[in-house]
């Protein structure tokens, strides 16, 4: 009876973990949908949990230690961050520590032990991270690699294509500017507790403005948790090329909660989360330019 | 973290080594050779007649040993601790998505899973009844014989219609209250072992061994002397583990296959299949003179009791108990009703109905404060009950003081509040209050048998025994403490013993506030006649006058000679043949004959501050102050534990815990959406303050803590936030969503 009972336990997948990128991608075409990327595996984890298929070979990036460096290009003013970056980076990784916004945004996922283990370029394959709108609101670029060779595009573009999980992430780019002075970069997380719990939503937002106080360009983002990661072109549009003395309050709250397609379930109705989205944005524009 | 409680010996309690580095064995960690694994096939619809159960294909499996259904039950096919009505396993209908309709054992946990897969139930689906107010509907369909109502309770004193035509001001509010999880670490399970005599062991968490052991025995048809119970540890109950949960599966199991069986529910098993706090919906109409004396108190309660009965009919009673609280109120109308659903079953948990009338009695407090334009702590004192009143239900009651004292405290924390003076622009804060009075023991007309056992064992050990558990309370710190005061021995000299029928004595049950008390209360009663045996025998063997002998550390000592005892304990032991002494007695209770009414009480004071976020509504306790009166503090560090805990548990229930239930079926199945309160939650700001002086003549010593720390804390969050925005939340837990209104309506929001 021993025998049969074994062939009724569940099946294990097979886990390769390759030691170059070259490897991994290598691997990734021979096994096709056969095949997965994995590479912290607290999302993928819950998803297996919850009924996701395991797939038959798992393809670990953990040896993958050159995905983990992280630099800064003064000249391009870039930074870039290797997708195996671990989310708690941020407190430990000297240049990382020097962006802020982003450690804000970083904190803000999961919990320490899950940070430890769950991973930048994770967070974004997962396609639900919070970290997708925030780094849309940043213009961030996506460096992707398969056997024919490395692509980079928009995250944004990206979010809107439909996924091809061949290509393996290896870096993020985030464009920073080194002249803070007249910019505002943003990142809100509203949950249902202060900390460890899915987002009702975030939202994220880049503002420039020149020395007449004129908007010249706007990057606004929501998303987290169930709700679809999205841009607020209207919203952009609306405050784009208007200087900030002039900004319509009424008009950026009503505009961000028409524009913003929000999910519900049994705890939190769409319509907070657009009105949440809304106040969050007009009062980190007012924390820049109401005059009192 | 502030406190007063002064650490006198900074003992380590005795099971936190083995807790801290995780050595410690949980009764669900224990396994056995040839141990089956079982799963429990619960219903698929919350309401539901039972076709058929086909259970052949899934016995075909191979790895499984037994599958059973209703038909396997040898004894009663029912249990719940005050009716049994639940269905072990449910024969022809289903009356919650929480009952269990089969059972399997077998090699796996797997394969167990599959089994149940295979196991075909033919069902006809039948309406629901989602609310209370549906079950009372004239033409609700019947969810048992006797109807939907589980049970009524009140109390009437004085006129209320003619005092409040008295009544210069008025206020009536509806509160609502949540389905809470208590979210204890360890989910239910354990290993039933069969033994050869046809007779069980069963290691299983509950806080009463003795009553699993009669419930079981019921269900099994044996004798409850062929069934013994190890209880002890476990990780966590607060009320949850009370009632039978797994027991009976892994005993029938354990029984028809003579193999030991393994049950340990996971998460969602958990959710799915355990008790809750009860659902109530509280209308209180209250009114008072021009000076603020309140003249009368009216209250209706309703409660969602779920599919089953289990303790709800007690947490009823104990609700309209308290429902004037610490108040001397001369006209009053109590009512509540329990009322069948086909939700989860409801029943015990800490604070056992006290939580949710304290909500809506301070509230109303608060209520009527605003309206008189009054300072709600002289309001409440205007109307605070004396030292010798009568109890809330005009019964007679040790006489405390402890209202007053605790009022006052909380006087002088609210006046120091610490609350910013400038609110920032998108933050306000506020600062609230509220007191809780909260009766320990189960009440008059129960069976509140208490009692515990001392002697000398083989190896020199002062051994000391009581049915009771350690749920994480800090029981065994309680006792080691006690034991050293009252022996004068040293913590190395003593051995517990708690947790396995076959050995302890009969105490009760380890819940009601009621162990500390207990056992503080035994040794007042076993010490003397066991120092007594103890040094008789020292006396006539070294032929040392009696009165000039002591119990000390290691052994018995003599006056005078300090450098070490003239016997030790284990000489002792070896010379003395009976050193056994045993207590037995009722837990203090009123002496007028009214339905569950206490007669210890305890009592306690919150002041919090919060932070309301006016643009997400989000709500932040910044610190919290507590003050417990409850006697001389037995265990420092134990009874913070409890009154933090027991806050954050209710900060919990007041902020964010939720069972959701939609069409009777649970909207969340895990702690990824039944959110409770992490560090990040809780202020660092948290002080507890205790009160340790007993009223002059009370012989009845330290009063359990178990409870009180979560009673209060809800009220004064309430009241905080009213004080930071102006409006009062009637429904828990909190919405943000309506916070949120409540800001735009008021105009805190220019752009809306």
């Amino acid at each position: 009876m021993s025998n049969q009972v074994d062939t009724l336990s569940a099946e294990s997948p097979v886990i390769l973990m390759p030691t170059s990128i070259e490897k991994a991608v290598e691997l990734k075409s021979h096994y096709g949908l056969n095949g997965e990327f994995v590479s912290g595996a607290t999302l993928l984890q819950l998803q297996w949990l919850n009924g996701r298929k395991t797939p038959e070979q798992i393809i670990s990036l953990e040896q993958l230690t050159e995905l983990k460096s992280i630099q800064f290009d003064q000249h391009k003013g870039e930074l870039s961050i290797g997708a195996l970056t671990p989310l708690g980076s941020y407190q430990t990784h000297k240049i990382l520590k020097e962006f802020p916004i982003i450690c804000t945004a970083l904190k803000s996922i999961a919990a320490p032990g899950i940070r430890n283990r769950g991973t930048i370029g994770g967070n974004i394959m997962g396609r639900v991270g919070d970290l997708i709108p925030f780094l849309s609101a940043l213009s961030a670029k996506l460096v992707f690699q398969d056997v024919k060779g490395v692509k980079q595009i928009e995250i944004w573009d990206w979010f809107q294509q439909t996924s091809n999980s061949d290509f393996l992430l290896s870096h993020i780019l985030i464009p920073l500017d080194r002249d803070m002075l007249e910019s505002h970069t943003f990142y809100r997380k509203v949950g249902r507790r202060e900390t460890f719990t899915a987002a009702i939503l975030t939202v994220s937002g880049k503002i420039k403005w020149d020395e007449e106080g004129k908007i010249i360009n706007a990057k606004l983002a929501v998303g987290g948790g169930d709700n679809k990661p999205m841009r607020l072109e209207k919203t952009e549009q609306l405050i784009i090329g208007r200087n900030a003395i002039h900004l319509d309050w009424k008009t950026i709250f009503s505009t961000v909660a028409e524009e913003f397609v929000a999910a519900e379930d049994a705890f939190v109705s769409s319509s907070y989360r657009k009105k949440v989205a809304a106040n969050l944005i007009v009062a980190e524009l007012q924390s820049q330019f109401a005059k009192e | 973290m502030k406190s007063n409680i002064q650490e006198k010996e900074d003992r380590v309690r005795p099971d936190g080594l083995s807790k801290v580095t995780g050595a410690l064995k949980y009764l669900t960690d224990l396994t056995f050779p040839n141990m089956l694994y079982a799963k429990i096939l619960r219903s698929a619809y919350p309401h539901a007649k039972i076709l058929s159960i086909n259970t052949a294909e899934a016995e075909k499996l191979p790895g499984v040993a037994s599958v059973i259904t209703y038909k396997d039950v040898p004894g009663m096919n029912r249990f719940g601790i005050i009716i049994p009505d639940q269905p072990v396993l449910c024969e022809e209908r289903v009356r919650t998505v929480g009952d269990a309709v089969a059972a399997v054992a077998a090699t796996s946990y797997e394969i167990a899973e599959m089994a149940l897969k295979l196991i075909q139930v033919e069902y006809e689906e039948l309406p629901i009844i989602d609310t209370p107010e549906k079950g009372l509907e004239p033409n609700a369909i019947k969810l048992h014989p006797a109807g939907n109502i589980c049970h009524r309770s009140s109390y009437i004193n004085g006129d209320i219609e003619e005092a409040f035509k008295a009544c210069e001001v008025i206020v009536e509010e509806t509160y609502e209250l949540p389905r809470q999880l208590h979210g204890y670490m360890e989910t239910e399970g354990g290993v039933v072992v069969p033994q050869e005599d046809g007779g069980i062991t069963v290691y299983a968490a509950t806080q009463h061994g003795f009553k699993d052991r009669f419930q079981l025995s019921r269900i099994l048809g044996i004798p409850e002397g062929m069934i013994r119970i190890f209880s002890s540890p476990m990780g966590g109950s607060f009320g949850g583990k009370d009632e039978l949960n797994i027991q009976p599966y892994a005993a029938l199991l354990a029984l028809k296959t003579n193999c030991p069986v393994k049950i340990h529910n996971t998460r969602a098993e958990s959710l799915r299949a355990s008790l809750k706090r009860h659902p109530m919906k509280i209308t209180a109409k209250t009114g008072t003179d021009r000076l603020g004396k309140i003249l009368a108190h009216q209250v209706k309660i309703i409660a969602d009791k779920g599919a089953y009965a289990t303790l709800g009919p007690a947490v009823l009673d104990f609700a309209v108990e308290h429902a004037a609280g610490p108040y001397i109120i001369p006209n009053i109308e109590t009512g509540g009703v329990s009322v069948f659903t086909n939700n989860g079953v409801t029943g015990e948990f800490r604070g056992f109905g006290g939580n949710q009338i304290t909500f809506a009695l301070e509230g109303q407090l608060d209520r009527l404060a605003a309206v008189l334009n009054m300072d709600p702590i002289e309001l409440r004192q205007i109307n605070l009950r004396n030292a010798t009143d009568l109890g809330p239900l005009g019964h007679r009651i040790a006489p405390t003081d402890s209202a007053a004292l605790v009022l006052k405290e909380i006087q002088r924390l609210y006046q120091k509040s610490n609350t910013p003076s400038k609110d920032s622009n998108w933050k306000r804060y506020g600062s609230g209050i509220a007191i809780a009075m909260h009766g320990g023991g189960l009440g008059f007309g129960r069976l509140d048998s208490a009692g515990g056992r001392i002697f000398l064992n083989k190896e020199g050990k002062i051994e000391i025994s009581f049915g009771f558990e350690e749920c994480g309370q800090g029981l065994l710190s309680v006792i080691e403490n006690i034991a050293i005061e009252e022996i004068g021995c040293s913590a190395e000299d003593i051995q517990i013993v708690i947790g396995d029928t076959s050995v302890v004595p009969v105490s009760g049950s380890s819940t009601a506030s009621r162990g500390t008390s207990i056992v503080w209360q035994s040794m007042q009663k076993m010490k003397e006649p066991f120092k007594n045996k103890l040094i008789q025998h020292a006396s006539i063997s070294l032929s040392i006058p009696a009165e000039n002998l002591y119990l000390g550390p290691t052994g018995i000592w003599e006056l005078g000679k300090e450098e070490g005892p003239c016997m030790t304990y284990k000489t002792c032991a070896e010379g003395l043949l009976d050193s056994t002494v045993l207590t037995s007695f009722h837990f203090p209770v009123t002496p007028d004959a009214v339905n569950g009414g206490h007669f210890l009480y305890s009592f306690g004071g919150v002041k919090v501050d919060v932070e309301v976020d006016i643009l997400s509504g989000m709500v932040k306790v910044m610190s919290i102050d507590h003050v417990i009166s409850a006697g001389p503090v037995v265990s420092p560090k134990g009874f913070r534990g409890q009154i933090e805990g027991g806050g954050v548990m209710s900060l919990g229930y007041t902020l964010m815990e939720e069972v959701k239930m939609m069409n009777s079926q649970y909207a969340t199945q895990n702690f990824d959406t039944y959110l409770m309160p992490n560090i990040v939650d809780i202020p660092f700001d948290t002080n507890v303050y205790a009160i340790e002086e007993l009223y002059e003549g009370d012989i009845y010593g330290p009063r359990g803590v178990g409870e009180i720390g979560t009673i209060a804390i809800t009220p004064a969050i309430i009241k905080a936030i009213h004080d930071a925005i102006g409006c009062w939340v009637t429904k828990l837990p909190i919405s943000s969503e309506d916070i949120l209104e409540k800001a735009e309506a008021r105009g805190m929001l220019s752009w809306i």
